[in-house]
């Protein structure tokens, strides 16, 4: 009896391993690759997604083309999470999808999370802001950066900390833009 | 949030830097740079070999292995759906050495505007810049990777993003850093295109390793070289990044010609858009004798690439100008979203002041005797109040080297507005209006087209990989003509004058799209006309009225009519609209080949005879009229002097589709078969997607016992030909449909009138006026 737990628990093991099932498939982030990220963080990076276990409510269905047993992670609020472990300790890049049912107020909401003012950002979703310290010092003093940014229905919030840059000002570097960017591309 | 589950996966081949300095690799290759420093290269490749530390080496081998390692890298988790090392299907895109090509190979634009500054602030705001992460393309094709699988948007990236095919980016378990999105279509995609394969499109270009410079020998040295190296041989940098192919127009078919092959929507090859074709039957290309006007010569870059002065500092710009690396066309709506207010000025600048289109409010018809007045301003005429009224409006395509709209003909809007209104501004009719909530009036004269899937439905958000079909289909040709036809009533209270305007509006995007993609909550977009005429009418009796500048004279407005009514397959209003012409401009040779023509597409020979042999007499030398003389002989068994007539036309017009054609059938019908073979050969050449040159290939090959190409033909006729049963689906769509199924007759009218329409005093054989 032992040897047979034994045995099926093993090729449960194999076939996670082996089957391109829904486990692996949620291991990829869907807002951003982990090359993307990798590349912004400086190096080698470890992803953590996280996904519920229901699709948004409403979510457009493409029935001319969905086939049903592909898992669509679009229509998740997936959130991920990309870490680079430094001597210093870590650098992350964090993406958390929402799925707002009252845009407008939820929106408006979300941004309280910033603890300063907010800069909008041209030309990612439908409307995005960076925020910013409130003594006015920008939110990526010291490494860290954060956008909340909204396409449609549906808002991020990105999070960001790493070596701080030289002449990081109080205007988004241009490559966190790109990320913010990135990630609003694919929830259009 | 209720999580499911949350993993750490590890994701170690994830790095930043190139991939390639570690372990035994990196010792190779470093092993590799030494000896090559030593030797004795050319000072400017040793000078800035190693530069970049990402694509920095010169040395060919070292190059070669770079690329191998990389391409080794990629492969090994690369979806080759579509067939071992084929890494664009179902796009066409093609790189030299056949493999993946590291993105950083490709130099930032950034590095292009250290020294070109113009080039590089025109490129920014441009579509070419913008041509991947636009919203309003990531909507559609987002909805393509997330129903089909990324694999299948290499069919749209091989233009959108070449950057991201030819490195292997589009693949499930991509391991490419994609911050070259935001560029788009940057400096050195273009500038790196060695050759295209054919004028087939969906990415026809084969992509060089990007090279800023060449060697002594005028061999490309791939590698990104300081600024310094540069300069100091501006001619080889010239050489190396500049060629002739970039001025052609067959360099923009490209990407500028699509269609939707079976690998992608997995039932046949079906025509996407199909601009350099446009371009090449326009006049502007000059290339074939059967256009209704001529005109210079004028490639895409004559209009898309025009010069003006720079303003910035510009070593590309000559005499103090440069050709616009804006690329200026019809998309209003990626600067409106970015904000690029320059890039929108000069759109709509550009947009308004081509003198592209004439709109010619051309004639009335009153209910009471179904009488054509026309053309409007030179006949007397009188109207009642009361009188039920159709106005005839000519839309001709003047001056645009393609169709309006030529591509992605379901996103774009553009329409007819007319309006009528009374003495005091009152409206009394009004058609092409735009409603509260952005949307455009669904009964609107509208140049699109309404593509169809299985099911009858309208392909919504640029699905293309689901069209079976194409309802209908509104755009006007280059160089041609359309009428639309508007019904109102004149008040029974009506004086004074009324004011009736046709204008030709265009949004980028249609207000659906826009609202797919934004939700409702977004601004309105721009509309932009292009062009527009008023006229004013008084209740009672009106007089002849002076032209005013922009109007086409008489018979060019009696030409268009023609010219509408034959592309409406009414022939007897054509040829009298066409007889008014030469009434007109007896020397007109045209006149009177416009008239063979409507009489051929009647199956008049006789009297197509007559008119063509007028129009020879006039103008000995016509390709136009010879070429239509020799249907008209080929119908009265002249064989030989109809084959002579058309090897006259191809002498001319050696890239004459329909010279060509109809010579190949005339030779094959005399089995004459090699020469058959050399005129479809020849159309297949300028056209490879001519099923017409498929089939008749076929049938020669197989007559000469070459059977295998023989086969290769009728299956390339079989995936291109259009399917018999795809009408079904859009009548389907037609019948769900009634508020503008209308658009897909020929001949309709737009009314708000009850009765079933004003009368054509014509058709009852009451004469035109």
């Amino acid at each position: 009896m032992t040897r047979t737990v034994g045995w099926m628990a093993a090729l449960a093991i194999v076939g996670c391993v082996l089957l391109p099932g829904e486990c692996r498939a949620q291991a990829k982030c869907p807002w951003l690759n982990a090359a993307t990220a990798a590349g912004f963080l400086g190096g080698d990076v470890q992803v953590a997604v996280a996904a519920p276990k229901e699709p948004v409510a409403g979510a457009k269905s493409d029935s001319s083309t969905y086939q049903a047993d592909q898992v669509r992670m679009d229509r998740f609020d997936v959130s991920c999470e990309f870490t680079r472990k430094v001597d210093s300790g870590s650098y992350t890049l964090s993406i958390a999808v929402t799925t707002m049912p009252e845009p407008a107020r939820e929106f408006a909401a979300m941004l309280q999370q910033c603890a300063g003012a907010t800069i909008p950002i041209r030309g990612v979703g439908n409307e995005a802001f960076q925020c910013v310290r409130a003594s006015g010092e920008p939110a990526n003093a010291g490494g860290q950066e954060q956008v909340i940014a909204r396409v449609r229905d549906r808002a991020f919030l990105l999070k960001i900390r790493r070596a701080a840059a030289a002449g990081a000002s109080a205007e988004l570097r241009n490559d966190t833009r790109n990320i913010a960017e990135q990630v609003a591309g694919s929830l259009f | 949030m209720r999580l499911s589950c949350l993993r750490k996966v590890p994701v170690s081949t994830y790095s930043s830097q190139p991939g390639l300095a570690r372990g035994l690799g990196a010792a190779v290759i470093l092993a590799v740079v030494a000896l090559a420093s030593l030797l004795p290269f050319p000072k400017a490749v040793r000078a800035y070999a190693g530069q970049n530390p990402a694509y920095g080496s010169t040395d060919p081998a070292v190059q070669e292995s770079q690329r191998k390692q990389y391409a080794d890298k990629v492969g090994q988790s690369y979806n080759f759906a579509f067939g071992s090392g084929k890494i664009s299907v179902p796009g066409n895109g093609a790189v030299e050495g056949g493999t993946f090509l590291q993105p950083e190979a490709f130099p930032d634009a950034t590095y292009c505007g250290h020294c070109h500054k113009e080039a590089y602030h025109q490129w920014e705001q441009s579509l070419h810049r913008n041509s991947f992460r636009t919203p309003f393309y990531r909507a559609s094709v987002n909805i393509l990777i997330n129903t089909k699988g990324i694999e299948f948007s290499r069919h749209c990236d091989s233009c959108h993003n070449p950057v991201a095919v030819l490195a292997g980016g589009l693949t499930q378990n991509s391991v490419v850093d994609r911050k070259f999105d935001q560029d788009g279509l940057t400096c050195m995609t273009c500038h790196s295109v060695q050759r295209v394969q054919s004028t087939l499109g969906n990415g026809g270009y084969v992509m060089g390793v990007p090279s800023v410079l060449v060697d002594e020998n005028g061999k490309r040295m791939p590698g990104i070289p300081p600024d310094s190296e540069i300069l100091a041989h501006l001619d080889r940098h010239s050489k190396a990044v500049m060629r002739d192919l970039l001025h052609t127009p067959e360099f923009c078919a490209a990407c500028h010609k699509a269609n939707l092959p079976k690998t992608l929507n997995e039932y046949k090859e079906i025509r996407a858009f199909t601009t350099f074709d446009e371009w090449q039957n326009s006049k502007f290309s000059q290339r074939n004798p059967l256009t209704f006007y001529q005109g210079d010569f004028t490639t895409c870059q004559g209009c898309h690439m025009k010069r003006a002065p720079n303003l910035l500092p510009e070593p590309g710009a000559k005499d103090g100008t440069f050709v616009s690396h804006r690329w200026p066309a019809g998309n209003s709506a990626v600067p409106y979203y970015y904000g690029f207010g320059e890039q929108l000025e000069k759109t709509v600048e550009f947009l308004k002041t081509g003198n592209y289109l004439n709109v010619d409010i051309f004639a009335l018809r009153k209910a009471s005797d179904g009488k054509m007045i026309a053309p409007l301003g030179t006949q007397p005429f009188h109207l009642d109040a009361g009188e039920s009224v159709e106005a005839t409006v000519v839309i001709q395509n003047k001056n645009i080297g393609h169709s309006l709209i030529p591509e992605v003909r379901d996103l774009y809007e553009a329409w007819v507005e007319f309006m009528v209104t009374d003495s005091e501004g009152k409206e009394i009719y009004h058609s092409g209006f735009i409603k509260p909530d952005g949307m455009l009036d669904e009964r609107a004269h509208s140049f699109t087209n309404r593509p169809v899937n299985t099911s009858g439905f309208f392909v919504d958000n640029h699905k293309v990989w689901t069209i079976h079909s194409v309802a209908y289909d509104n755009s006007i040709q280059a160089g041609r003509s359309t009428m639309v036809r508007y019904e109102f009533q004149i008040p029974e209270n009506a004086h004074g004058e009324l004011r009736v305007t046709a204008r030709v509006n265009y949004r980028h995007l249609r207000q659906s799209y826009l609202n797919n993609v934004l939700g409702k909550d977004h601004p309105l977009y721009p509309i932009v006309q292009l062009s527009a005429r008023t006229r004013t009418l008084n209740v009672g009796g009106n007089m002849p009225e002076a032209a005013e500048a922009s109007d086409n004279p008489e018979w060019m407005r009696w030409n268009n009519l023609g010219i509408s009514y034959l592309d409406q397959a009414q022939y007897a209003e054509a040829v009298h609209a066409f007889n008014e012409v030469v009434k007109l401009r007896p020397d007109y040779a045209d006149g009177y080949t416009n008239i063979g023509l409507a009489n051929i597409s009647w199956e008049k020979f006789g009297s197509a005879r007559s008119a063509i042999e007028t129009a020879l007499k006039l103008s000995p030398e016509s390709a136009r009229a010879t070429f239509y003389h020799a249907l008209v002989e080929r119908r009265d068994g002249q064989t030989a002097a109809e084959i002579e007539d058309l090897k006259k036309v191809v002498a001319k017009f050696p890239q004459s589709r329909d010279a060509r054609r109809e010579l190949g059938i005339s030779l094959y019908q005399q089995e004459r078969l090699e020469e058959a073979q050399e005129q479809f050969e020849a159309l297949q050449a300028i056209d490879p997607d001519d099923v017409a040159a498929h089939y008749n290939l076929s049938l020669v090959y197989r007559r000469k016992g070459m059977k295998e190409k023989a086969k290769e033909q009728l299956a390339f006729f079989r995936l291109k030909k259009v399917d018999p049963g795809a009408p079904t689906y859009s009548q389907e769509f037609l019948r769900q449909h009634p508020e503008i199924s209308n658009e897909s007759k020929l001949w309709h009218a737009h009314s708000d009138l009850e009765h079933g329409g004003i009368a054509d005093a014509t058709a009852q054989g009451g004469g035109q006026q």
